[in-house]
């Protein structure tokens, strides 16, 4: 108790460079904490950008290719897919729900997506999130639009509002517009921080139209998708139906398990993210050198101190214990202040960060893996006391009583 | 009872010159209040910290209050002085940032038997007029002040042996008696044994016995 007491008293007497200390530290357990945040969020963001979806199907391809053009609205389809294999697997015993995603066509750069109703009632994000209207409604007729949060923000729509769109994933101007056939903005979607809020959803029959203004769907079916979504009644169902759907003989045919796919993709894109975190780890490793140097600077001007507790009865371990627990309250206290650094940092921007980049930062003050580097920073902070401890507990004991 | 027989220590560094201290015998019994004179860099420092279980000679036998400091290990001379010696020092050698109350308390903190302060601190306190700075820093303090807190602290774990190193050095002359008066009235009071090394004789008038440490140190080459 003593000891506690003499390392906050003496730290008190020298807090100015206590505090600087303490703030290195805290500063840079805040910065690690927040990458780290940032960087589950990221992770989350990506990996659950859909959910509750256990196959998407496509033309076969690659996997990763199926993947980016039909959650992410990256690159293209190389085939299509029949509407009939759609019907089949709709009607499939195994299958709960089934969305159609038909691509290309844009909007001022941003990708048409026509699909079914079914889509802003099945499709989820982040597990259990799903598409919600701003305004409106879910588009009944032919030739009514839905805008993701961004494409309506950026262009400032309103409801009612008449937008037409171009043939072509294209960005910027477009050598051929649907001028005849101008759409009605019927829905604008609330921001999802996923390629939603990139996208605009018409309907099937919309789609089929704006190609072929005269298609009548009694006359002819509608032929083709470029890809659908399946929900299995039961999730033990998925292999084989991922099984049946990639040895179909009547269509190439392929279908992701978009969960593992996303895994996978992550885990390759995620190297930038390595280097961030080796960056932070390294900041720390910086500001755990200056809590070294701060210790060990003070020895020198403490000799008069250690030999003056060690006439008192102090023992030379009693010495080796002041300067360790000094440094273990100076990572604590930076621990507590990076944690509550990093902890209003995330309160203040993650209206921001969910709006800008559809990052969903845990309120939560610290979560278990953050608790892992507490607990690393710890035992950093004990470690970096050894040293100076070592060589203080040394030159007390060469010291004796009397500083000559 | 401190008991020192045919100790010798030898100090060698390479930018100063060797010295040793020799003891054949010297028997100081408990309540002695005794002089150690000799001008500076002659070894009193050196002899105090024998004394206090700091240094070990090379060879002989160090006994205070039967223990043998040549049988004991460094950890447990620690954990000696800090229940039975109290030092005062040239320099007071506070504790900066402690408060005076926390300064005096100190070696209580330390002592193993984690020994109660002495009940008549509080009467001493006010004896030595420091009643009103118990909560001050003690860098507020006037030197002489700095050094009645030095002296209160040796005593507070109520040690058997006061160890003294030149406490009056560096007090003016009218400060000295306050502090020499003071000191003798507590140590008499208290029946302690008080070992107070000076290089200024005119002090010696307060002892009963004077020790010349040049009887016993030598440089090398005229031992």
């Amino acid at each position: 108790m003593i000891l506690l007491k003499l390392t906050y008293l003496s730290l008190r007497s020298r807090m100015q460079s206590a505090v600087l200390c303490m703030v290195s530290i805290g500063l840079s357990f805040a910065l690690l904490l927040n990458l780290e945040r940032t960087h589950q969020a990221a992770e989350d963001g990506f990996t659950q950008s859909i959910s509750q979806v256990d196959l998407v199907v496509g033309a076969r391809s690659g996997s990763l290719q199926l993947i980016l053009y039909s959650i992410f609205n990256l690159g293209q389809a190389t085939h299509n897919v029949s509407y009939a294999s759609f019907e089949k697997y709709l009607r499939h015993p195994a299958v709960e729900w089934a969305i159609p995603y038909t691509l290309g066509d844009s909007y001022r750069g941003y990708r048409v997506v026509g699909t079914s109703a079914g889509f802003f009632e099945h499709y989820r994000f982040r597990s259990t999130e799903k598409p919600e209207f701003a305004q409106g409604e879910v588009f009944h007729n032919a030739h009514e639009v839905i805008l993701g949060s961004e494409v309506g923000q950026k262009f400032a729509h309103n409801l009612k509002d008449q937008i037409v769109l171009s043939h072509g994933a294209t960005k910027g101007d477009s050598f051929s517009d649907h001028k005849d056939q101008p759409f009605h903005i019927v829905g604008i979607l609330k921001p999802t921080g996923t390629p939603i809020d990139r996208s605009v959803y018409i309907s099937l029959e919309s789609f089929e139209l704006l190609h072929e203004p005269y298609w009548d769907p009694k006359k002819r079916p509608i032929k083709t998708l470029t890809a659908f979504f399946l929900r299995a009644k039961n999730r033990l169902d998925t292999l084989g139906l991922q099984r049946e759907i990639n040895e179909g003989k009547t269509e190439p045919l392929m279908a992701v398990m978009p969960g593992v796919a996303l895994q996978e993709l992550w885990q390759n894109l995620g190297f930038a993210e390595k280097v961030l975190r080796l960056i932070s780890i390294w900041v720390l490793c910086v500001s755990f050198a200056t809590l070294i140097l701060s210790l060990v600077s003070v020895l020198n001007e403490r000799r008069r101190e250690m030999v003056i507790l060690r006439s008192q009865g102090a023992q030379v371990s009693d010495i080796f214990k002041l300067i360790l627990i000094e440094s273990i309250f100076l990572t604590t206290a930076g621990i507590a202040l990076g944690t509550l650094l990093s902890w209003i940092l995330t309160l203040l921007l993650s209206p921001w960060l969910r709006n800008e980049y559809g990052l969903i930062l845990s309120h939560q003050i610290l979560n278990t893996s953050e608790i892992k580097l507490v607990i690393l920073v710890f035992a950093f902070g004990i470690i970096a006391g050894i040293y100076p401890a070592i060589k203080s507990a040394k030159t007390a004991l060469k010291d004796g009583l009397i500083l000559r | 009872m401190i008991d020192l027989n045919k100790v010798l220590f030898k100090y060698e560094n390479s930018n100063s010159q060797p010295f040793q201290l020799k003891i054949d015998e010297l028997k100081i019994p408990t309540g002695s209040k005794i002089f150690i004179h000799g001008p500076s860099g002659s070894g009193k420092t050196t002899f105090l910290e024998i004394l206090g279980g700091v240094l070990l000679p090379q060879s002989g036998q160090v006994k205070i209050l039967n223990t043998d400091f040549m049988k004991t290990s460094a950890r447990q001379r620690d954990a000696f002085r800090a229940d039975h010696i109290g030092f005062i020092f040239q320099n007071f050698n506070l504790i900066s940032y402690l408060s005076v109350q926390e300064n005096i308390l100190l070696p209580c903190f330390f002592s193993k038997s984690s020994k109660q302060p002495h009940p008549k601190i509080p009467i001493w306190i006010e004896k030595l007029g420091l009643q009103n700075f118990l909560q001050t820093s003690v860098s507020q303090l006037s030197h002489g002040q700095q050094q009645r807190v030095a002296l209160l602290r040796a005593l507070a774990a109520s040690p058997e042996i006061i160890l003294a190193d030149e406490p009056t050095s560096a007090l003016d002359s009218q400060l000295r008696d306050v502090f020499m008066n003071a000191l003798l009235e507590l140590i008499n009071e208290e029946k302690k044994t008080l070992l107070f090394v000076s290089h200024d004789e005119s002090l010696q008038k307060y002892f009963d016995q004077s020790i010349d440490i040049r009887k016993y140190s030598a440089t090398s080459g005229e031992t």
